[in-house]
């Protein structure tokens, strides 16, 4: 019994039911404003919902979703995302995106920033994001 | 009928390269003195003179659009020769003078590796830029303002989605959605223009 438990805590441990795939950011230098792109996916068999973005290099961390209206280009904020049961979220250029506002250091080419991503039910998921430039 | 046939072979030959270029109008009607990212002065339209233009339509506190715009031209202008280089200049123009000083300018041109003897990035006084904005057919308005602690305006803007090619002429052969442009068909249409 008791080696069933460590083989379960050996397969299992650390295996989140929320996966972050390709995460990256823009380069961007202190003060700035930039973006960070990944996916989002929800493993879990229940709807989740994405509602808070943090990291140390901002105070301001915000979703955006990109708009066309009338031929004109704008951004807007997005209160939260909901995501279904092994389903996903796109964040990527020109779409949705993670807003980082006024950096508060240099984003600079091939370092790593960690980003704390909050879930409703799966919590506080916590990934690191490459800067880079776009692909 | 053999000149019917070689009529309507030469006609298609001629509007078949044409049609690459949908535009011809004039896009240096003004005499405007901007400010590049070195604070110097640069005299509009004598930055494009004897140049092919691609102009980029951006603000620095943009971060996803703009730099898309940007990085198409950094695509296009990678797969030119340095000959073809020689004949093109490329410029990025800041609809947001009020934030986007030179300074500024600059820092998003290091992060950015630009090229500058290949680049320009323009600020200027806003009745200049307004002015240049209305000869390219380019629109910008700030949407909601809120201030920070320092009292700093906080804003983002709705704006045209543009990278324009300009001849050498001084005339406007293309507009492109510059998030989305095609690095390739910039490229194609840059050295069908030299």
């Amino acid at each position: 019994m008791n080696y069933l438990f460590l083989f379960y805590l050996i397969i299992f441990q650390g295996r989140s039911d929320i996966v972050v795939h390709n995460a990256w950011i823009r380069p961007a230098p202190e003060s700035f404003n930039t973006a960070l792109y990944c996916t989002v996916i929800n493993n879990s068999a229940e709807t989740d919902t994405l509602y808070e973005i943090t990291s140390d290099i901002s105070n301001d961390i915000e979703m955006h979703e990109t708009y066309m209206k009338d031929n004109l280009i704008g951004m807007r904020p997005v209160k939260n995302f909901i995501i279904a049961s092994h389903d996903s979220v796109v964040f990527k250029p020109g779409s949705y995106h993670i807003m980082i506002m006024n950096l508060k250091e240099n984003a600079a080419e091939n370092s790593t920033k960690e980003i704390k991503l909050f879930f409703k039910k799966s919590g506080e998921v916590q990934i690191k994001a490459i800067v880079r430039s776009q692909r | 009928m053999k000149k019917i046939l070689l009529f309507i072979f030469s006609f298609i030959l001629v509007n078949g390269c044409n049609n690459n270029f949908d535009l011809k109008e004039k896009v240096t009607n003004s005499n405007l003195t901007l400010v590049n990212q070195d604070s110097v002065s640069i005299l509009y339209p004598e930055v494009i003179k004897d140049k092919i233009a691609v102009i980029g339509f951006i603000y620095t506190h943009c971060p996803d659009i703009c730099p898309m715009t940007a990085h198409n031209m950094e695509l296009a202008e990678e797969s030119l020769s340095k000959d073809e280089l020689d004949e093109v200049k490329f410029l990025l123009i800041s609809f947001d003078p009020g934030r986007d000083t030179p300074s500024i300018l600059k820092q998003y041109a290091d992060v950015r590796s630009l090229d500058m003897n290949h680049w320009e990035l323009l600020t200027g006084k806003e009745e200049d830029i307004k002015m240049l904005l209305k000869e390219y057919d380019v629109k910008a308005f700030n949407d909601d303002t809120t201030y920070n602690e320092k009292g700093e305006p906080n804003y983002f803007m709705i704006h045209t989605d543009r990278i324009s090619l300009v001849d050498k002429d001084g005339n406007l052969r293309k507009n492109y959605r510059g998030s989305i442009a095609s690095p390739e068909e910039l490229s194609k249409d840059i050295k069908n223009l030299e």
